[in-house]
């Protein structure tokens, strides 16, 4: 017997991020004792993060909200009184309810780092406005979409590099993300095992970064440029998969060469709509017949009208051969040297293409061909925000999926693979709503969704946006997450309109989610001077914990803690999915709630069926889901036989993917560790593109409405569609103010451009680019009240080269002001030799507001960390004078990275300004509650026998020593 | 290290007590004329008063004080148990020759074998003081004979101040000798310290001399901690020339000068040279890098 | 107590490729909180919501520029528990035997209930492992998890250190130092491993397997077939892409 004896093991899902790695929390007398990774679960295979291993002290973080508030001071104050659940609900319901049956748009509904966004956004259809959106807009929108638009998946969720058998590995732009553990694992693997090498591409040398067997410090923002000059590479040596392109891409597809026209730059189709190939054994532009027709991939044809027609390739050929991508200039804009891109370009292919790796198993693809092998070119890649996060992002996301399609590296032994249930069509056909409902309606459409052409966007007869963010529309047409970075410019400006509600959850939108804090802040206080009410009429927020943005709203809704509540991290939103299987997962309640606090989704669902909104409530009005989202997650159909959890569906919870709903499917799941995993067979795991089996497979789970095969994109035909409707083709054309940019921006071919900030005006002035990274071991703001975590950094500093900083005379340590066009921070110098010259970096969101987080008023994080954001901002003046969101022009992805400032050091007798504290510092908020912060913590429990007692009864003999 | 009051205050008060000790029992078993039984016992009351100051002081410096008297049991292998054993099997002859000087109890065939025991154990207790510092080799400046030596001759050269002012002028030439030596040695302890001063590199400690050059880019903490606020002491290098010449002002040259002009108020002599040794051992522990500095802010130690 | 086994049955110990770790904390902070309700804790914090918070770790995490001439700077994460020591110089000037090796297994452990906090145990680890705890009044320091590892309620593949099962990199390994069989002693052979300060002469059992020499090869390049899009096009026209 030993101490542990007492111990009771519950499993869950963590969220001290959104990586969803599975638990096992340990309990003793109520309170948890210990937290770790569950060794059977999918995501983390027993492996835990600091930020998952300091989950006790979130749950004991003293900046935990306690009980509803009602503002009572001036917003920003901190003032509130408490109030109880059945009031809160009513100001809620009442405020919510005027709205619906007002206009419903004008509820904005933004939710921030929301797991449930199957939840949320299916409410906010029911409630009838498309003014909904959780943060993926500034995240990483440009990866998302280029992937889903080129490859039908991506990285993270999507899919991932296959870790165990890769031997090429090439990272760009990856500080952490949001695959946090497996990634590591990942890096893990391929660093013990000899002969596969790993490469970074990345600013800056640390983390992942620092372990590479190469690092290639890129300037920030031409990584399009590198790519595009290693594809150069491969085409010239003729490096390239022909018969990948041939078979899974739209290479051999013929184009329409006729410019002027309304066909011209879109493909050649039979009379069916078969796509056409030129075969060159039959000599004639035939329908394309995937392993029969021998298509050319380049050449001039003639359709029987006498149009000329190219195949896609050609375009391909064209673009990347072209003088953009010479190497003499790539080396000088990215700081790359020409030999290391040839080098780079040339262990690729021979890893691709001399060390494939071969499966012996049999499987049969779409297009009726049984193979007896799978085949594949061990060279993957990864990407994230540093190639994302820029106003070129969309286009070097979607060149980085070029180099794996013409590598043939997609979804084979080695390289890149989807997890399940991707796939999905390229775009995936769901639509989104186009407009807002009318009074007291529904949207039979969800908020979010994916255009296919200009058809689809969400803009009103004079093409003017529908959505208060202007996502979907000719400004963003490919904002398919929403853009929320824009919600409260847009709502306190009254472009396109004013909204009456802002309702927010979990998004710290006033300090570090906002691309600028003191205009986040000037949106949220400024007063309509007409109405002497504020611009933004009323603020309900959801948070569970005092963070800056609590303040600021008139209507908090407390949270429970990821260990008090239920959850579904579903296949309808963002699974837990690998390679080899697809996966959902639940969190369970393992504490019970000790303040008067709600779960979100409760309150969610308690609000639709108070407001009797369809499918929350029955015939008779009662809820439909009196237990909350319990209730919900079992008992839910999004369409017969589907609902948020995919395992042991049907009665007899017998039935995995489709399934009526099983009353005990929650604790099946608990039985199971909380998740649910389906494995795919051997044969299904690879090519899924064009793999009839797991196709079929896909189909019957729900993943695929029909198993056909998803033809990758090299050539993006419906980005014409928007360029030719730019040039006055169609039946919807953009605005005159928009064509120019629609023209410049939407190519089918990817191609790269400088972000504005590297050319404009201010470039010389401002030309070192600010960036953020994540540290591994917090999240965002929400780390930085953890006991544990904010030990270990709860500072930050500005890390710049060293030699930079001597040419501008900065010695380390030293206190300066970094400014760019927007606004300027007071910061604190650090050298560092493994950062691009042209490069300076912060971690993010270490910075906090006074006031804020419970923390001691005197807290470094106060006084000494800063936020970058205040030299970011959500708007951006272009050389022609129009006032844009800085964001991608095509997705409408925040472009953080984009950022150039300058330096000026502080002169040495400015004694206020060289007071070792940062600028600006914000005015404290007045919390109306005291925070009851211990001096000392000892968090643990009482010891039961003393430590010789407790030595000896850990099962080994005692003889130390004195032998 | 940083230098705690309280470990100062232990060895210089100890110091100072075990020399006067010393003092006393050479007197006792070497000189023509033995001490009068009030230099005795004034004598043996102040070295009891000093060893007592440092051992509570140095007591006061523990996180479990109660549990101090389980610091005797490890003396085969820790010099800080041997010293405190020594230390108070010393405090054994110190009583015993005060007490019977003063009591008149019939013992006193005792008291120059108990002297001899006091030299020898005042001696051991000295060196094994000493021991507990010489032998970190983790602390170069003081992982050497120049610390032994000094611990035995400062309290020589303090605890010589101390007996005279109990004892009077007579051996005042051989205690500002002794105050000499004592300046001597420390001087030849500081070129010696300085001269060894980076002979470990940031890169053995990690292990990769190898690889180059390393400095520290992001600290384990933002904020110091236990580590750093006992070891990583940080001495600007004019404070040290300051309290280096206190050190050497007031703990020997001061005090050598003014017994050799026999300064008419000895206590002041006491405290001047109490107060210089204060200084240098201060210094002696603000001058002392640890090697764990090497995982934090020093290239080398 | 405080003197030292004359031989250890097992040499118990990790191995920390240095290769391989990212610096993410994860095992310090694991650590932190196993050991917290551990045989050895509660570990404090000071200030844990104030001006100036800190607290006893049994591991941390520090990292370095490494330079050198003609390369690329690297980064390197060194994460640093206790060693574990044959020769503990931390265990011998111990004056109350609260510090101790343990004879069977090598584990160098402090027995918070005879500590007297002299700090001087801390003054002789070369390598900063011993942390002190001001509430407790006593040392501090990694227990190699004793608790965890001879646990007879977790599956026995669980039976390692909280920072071993959690590392997400699987950057550490724990075994037997002395069987020269063990998975530690094999990595450290073939891996050309590190001994921390070997001039302290302690011995530690720990030992780190260097980062990977980056080895770029010089002057790789392809063989152009084409080096023009008008050359590519004329001879592309011409292949037969059927294979
Ligand atoms: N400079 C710079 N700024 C950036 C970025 C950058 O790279 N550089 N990145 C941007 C990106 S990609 C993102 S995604 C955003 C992230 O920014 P945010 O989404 O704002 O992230 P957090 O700061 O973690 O804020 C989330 C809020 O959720 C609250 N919360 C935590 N747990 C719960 C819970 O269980 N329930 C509820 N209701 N609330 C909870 C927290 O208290 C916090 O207030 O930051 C953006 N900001
Ligand atoms: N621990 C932890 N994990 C997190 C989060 C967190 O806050 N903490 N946040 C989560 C969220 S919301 C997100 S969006 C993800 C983001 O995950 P990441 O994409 O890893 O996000 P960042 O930390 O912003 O790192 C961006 C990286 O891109 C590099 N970079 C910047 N510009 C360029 C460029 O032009 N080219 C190249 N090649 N690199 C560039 C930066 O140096 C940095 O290393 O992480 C998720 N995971
Ligand atoms: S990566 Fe860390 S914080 Fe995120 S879910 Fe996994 S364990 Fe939790
Ligand atoms: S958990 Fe592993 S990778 Fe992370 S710091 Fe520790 S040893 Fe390094
Ligand atoms: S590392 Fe330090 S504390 Fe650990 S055994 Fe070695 S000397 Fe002792
Ligand atoms: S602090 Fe405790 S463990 Fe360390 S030497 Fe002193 S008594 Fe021993
Ligand atoms: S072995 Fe245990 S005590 Fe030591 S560093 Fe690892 S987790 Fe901490
Ligand atoms: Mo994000």
């Amino acid at each position: 017997m030993n101490e542990n004896s007492k111990i009771e093991i519950k499993t869950t899902t963590c969220y001290m991020c959104a990586c969803r790695c599975g638990i096992n929390v340990h309990l003793k007398d109520g309170r948890v004792k210990y937290i770790e990774g569950n060794p059977d679960h999918p995501v983390n295979e027993g492996v835990l993060c600091a930020k998952g291993s300091a989950g006790i002290m979130q749950q004991y973080s003293p900046a935990k909200l306690t009980a509803p508030m009602l503002r009572v001071g001036p917003r920003g104050s901190g003032e509130f009184k408490e109030i109880s659940w059945d009031e809160a609900m009513d100001i809620a319901e009442g405020k919510l309810r005027a709205v619906r049956e007002k206009d419903p748009k004008r509820l904005a509904f933004f939710t921030g780092r929301d797991q449930s966004q199957a939840l949320t956004g299916w409410f906010s259809a029911k409630f009838g406005t498309n003014n909904y959106a959780a943060h993926g807009g500034f995240c990483s929108v440009n990866m998302a979409a280029a992937g889903l638009y080129t490859i039908g998946g991506s990285f993270w969720e999507f899919g991932e590099p296959d870790w165990h058998q890769t031997k090429y590995f090439m990272m760009f732009g990856v500080a952490e993300d949001h695959d946090s553990n497996p990634i590591k694992k990942g890096i893990g693997t391929i660093k013990s095992r000899k002969g596969t090498k790993y490469v970074s591409v990345n600013p800056i040398q640390s983390g992942y970064a620092a372990i590479a067997d190469e690092w290639l410090g890129i300037r920030p923002g031409t990584d399009g440029l590198f790519i595009g000059a290693m594809i150069a590479e491969l085409l010239k040596a003729e490096k390239i998969d022909w018969q990948f392109l041939i078979r899974y891409t739209n290479s051999p597809w013929l184009v329409i060469d006729k410019p002027g026209s309304a066909q011209h730059g879109l493909f050649a189709r039979d009379s069916d709509g078969a796509p056409l190939c030129y075969d060159s054994s039959l000599e004639k532009i035939t329908a394309m017949k995937v392993g029969k027709s021998k298509p050319a991939m380049v050449g001039e044809y003639n359709l029987e009208d006498g149009t000329k027609v190219v195949p896609a390739f050609q375009h391909i050929a064209q673009e990347f051969m072209g003088d953009k991508y010479d190497l003499a200039a790539v080396e000088k804009q990215t700081g790359i040297g020409a030999k290391d891109i040839e080098r780079i370009a040339a262990e690729m292919a021979e890893v691709a293409f001399s060390q494939e790796i071969t499966i012996e198993q049999k499987w049969t693809d779409s297009y009726g061909v049984t193979h007896d092998k799978i085949v594949g070119r061990p060279v993957s890649f990864h990407a994230m925000r540093g190639i994302a996060a820029h106003k070129n992002g969309f286009e070097t996301c979607r060149m980085l999926h070029m180099l794996q399609m013409l590598l043939g590296a997609i979804d084979g032994p080695g390289s890149f693979r989807y997890k399940p249930p991707f796939p999905r069509p390229c775009p995936p056909h769901k639509k989104m709503a186009k407009v807002s409902a009318a009074p007291m309606q529904s949207l039979s459409l969800e908020p979010l969704g994916f255009p296919s052409g200009p058809e689809d966007l969400a803009v009103d007869e004079n093409g003017e946006p529908t959505r208060l963010d202007k996502a979907f529309s000719w400004e963003y047409p490919l904002a398919i997450h929403g853009m929320m970075h824009m919600a409260l410019h847009n709502a306190w400006a009254g472009d396109p309109y004013k909204v009456d509600v802002l309702f927010m959850y979990m998004a710290n939108m006033a300090w570090n989610s906002s691309m600028n804090v003191e205009n986040a802040i000037k949106y949220m206080t400024d007063k309509d001077p007409e109405t002497d009410d504020y611009k933004i009429p009323y603020i309900i927020y959801s948070d569970a914990f005092y963070s800056e943005t609590v303040p600021y709203a008139d209507l908090i809704l407390p949270d429970t803690t990821y260990l008090e509540r239920w959850d579904a991290i579903s296949m309808l939103d963002r699974p837990i999915g690998t390679a080899e299987a697809a996966a959902d997962s639940i969190r369970q309640p393992v504490l019970e709630i000790d303040r008067d606090v709600r779960a979100f989704q409760d309150v969610v669902l308690d609000l639709g069926a108070r407001l009797g909104l369809p499918g929350m409530v029955d015939d008779e009005g009662n809820p439909l889901y009196p237990d909350g989202y319990k209730d919900y997650l079992s008992g839910h159909e999004r369409a017969p036989g589907v609902g948020p959890l995919s395992g042991w569906r049907g009665e007899d919870g017998n039935s995995q993917g489709k399934g009526a709903p099983n009353p005990n499917q929650l604790q099946k799941y608990i039985d199971n560790g909380c998740y649910w995993e389906f494995a795919l067979e051997p044969h299904e795991q690879y090519n899924r593109f064009a793999n009839q089996a797991y196709l079929e497979t896909a189909t019957k789970m729900g993943w695929m409405g029909a198993p056909e095969p998803i033809i990758l994109n090299v050539y993006n035909e419906m980005l014409q569609k928007f360029h030719l409707a730019a040039d006055g083709h169609g039946d919807h054309v953009p605005p005159e103010h928009a064509r120019a940019r629609i023209k410049k921006y939407f190519n089918p071919v990817p191609t790269w451009y400088p972000p504005q900030e590297l050319v404009d005006r201010n470039s010389d002035e401002y030309s070192l680019s600010a960036l953020t990274q994540r540290p591994a071991h917090m999240y965002h703001s929400w780390g930085g009240q953890n006991a544990w975590l904010r030990q270990l950094t709860s500072r930050n500093y500005l890390y710049i080269n060293s030699q930079t900083a001597k040419n501008k005379d900065i010695a380390d340590g030293e206190w300066v002001w970094v400014k760019s066009p927007h606004g300027q921070v007071k910061v604190q110098v650090k050298f560092m030799e493994g950062l691009n010259k042209d490069t300076v970096w912060t971690w993010n969101a270490i910075g906090k507001r006074r006031g804020a987080w419970a923390l001691d008023e005197n807290s470094p994080e106060f006084k000494q960390a800063f936020l970058l954001n205040h030299v970011i901002s959500e708007n951006i003046t272009t050389d022609e004078g129009e006032v844009r969101s800085n964001s991608d022009p095509v997705t409408g992805q925040g472009a953080w990275f984009d950022t150039q400032v300058k330096i000026e050091k502080i002169s040495s007798d400015n004694k206020a300004e060289n007071n070792g504290e940062t600028s600006p510092m914000m005015p404290a908020y007045k919390p109306h509650v005291k925070f009851s912060r211990p001096d000392v913590l000892r968090y643990g429990f009482e010891k039961e026998k003393s430590f010789n007692e407790y030595e000896r009864s850990l099962g080994t003999t005692i003889d130390k020593g004195e032998k | 290290m940083h230098p705690a009051l309280s470990v100062i205050i232990f060895t210089t008060f100890s110091g100072m007590g075990y020399g006067l000790f010393i003092w006393l029992c050479a007197n006792l078993v070497f000189a023509s004329s033995p001490p009068s039984d009030m230099e005795i016992v004034s004598g043996t009351a102040l070295s009891t008063i000093l060893v007592g100051i440092g051992l509570v002081s140095s007591t006061l410096h523990l996180g479990h004080p109660e549990r101090a008297w389980r610091a005797f049991s490890q003396w085969r292998s820790s010099w800080l148990s041997r010293e405190g054993v020594l230390s108070v099997l010393t405090f054994g002859p110190i009583i015993f020759i005060g007490g019977e000087t003063y009591l008149k109890l019939g013992f006193e065939y005792l008291i120059t074998p108990m002297a001899v025991l006091g030299i020898l154990g005042a001696v051991a207790t000295l060196f094994t003081t000493s021991m507990i510092y010489a032998s970190l080799k983790s602390i170069p400046a003081w992982h050497n004979n120049w610390v032994i030596i000094g611990y035995q001759v400062f309290a020589l050269s303090s605890g010589g101040v101390a007996y005279i002012m109990i004892a009077g002028w007579q051996h005042y030439r051989l205690v500002s000798a002794l105050l000499l030596i004592g300046l001597l040695v420390k001087i030849i302890t500081w070129i010696y310290i300085d001269k060894h001063r980076g002979q470990y590199k940031r890169e053995d400690a990690l292990g990769l001399a190898d690889f180059g050059r390393a400095k520290p880019f992001e600290p384990a903490h933002s904020q110091k901690n236990y580590l750093e606020r006992e070891m990583g002491y940080n001495l600007c290098p004019r404070r040290r020339a300051l309290m280096r010449w206190i050190a050497l002002g007031c703990g020997f040259i001061v005090p050598a000068i003014l017994l050799y002009m026999v300064f008419s108020i000895d206590i002041l002599i006491t405290i001047i040279c109490l107060g210089g040794m204060m200084a240098e051992r201060w210094l002696f522990f603000a001058e002392a890098e640890h090697v764990v500095r090497l995982y934090y802010d020093k290239d080398e130690v | 107590m405080t003197c030292l086994p004359e031989k250890t049955d097992k040499k118990l110990g990790l191995l920390i490729d240095l290769n391989i770790c990212v610096g993410c904390h994860a095992c310090a902070v694991n650590c932190k909180e196993w050991n917290t309700s551990g045989i050895t804790g509660p570990m404090e914090d000071l200030k844990p919501y104030g001006d100036d918070p800190s607290g006893v770790w049994y591991n941390r995490i520090h990292s370095y520029e490494f330079k050198k001439e003609n390369e690329v700077d690297r980064t390197v994460y060194f994460p640093k528990p206790c060693l574990h020591c044959e020769d503990a110089p931390c265990v011998t000037v111990c004056p109350t035997g609260a510090s101790l090796k343990r004879s069977e297994d090598g584990i160098v452990l402090v027995n918070p209930d005879v500590c007297i906090g002299c700090k001087l145990c801390s003054w002789a680890c070369p390598y900063g492992a011993r942390e002190y705890d001001t509430s407790a009044g006593v040392m501090q320091k990694c227990t190699l998890c004793v608790d965890k590892i001879y646990d007879e309620n977790i599956p026995e593949e669980r039976r390692v250190p909280a920072c071993v099962s959690t590392c997400p990199a699987g950057a550490r390994h724990f075994g037997d130092f002395a069987d020269p069989a063990s998975n530690v002693s094999l990595l450290a052979a073939e891996n050309d491993a590190r001994e921390l300060f070997p001039q302290m002469k302690t011995k530690p059992v720990n030992q780190y397997l260097p980062p990977r020499k980056r080895e770029i090869a010089e002057n790789k390049k392809l063989d152009q077939k084409v080096t023009n899009i008008k050359d590519a096009l004329m001879k592309w026209a011409t292949l037969d892409f059927t294979g």
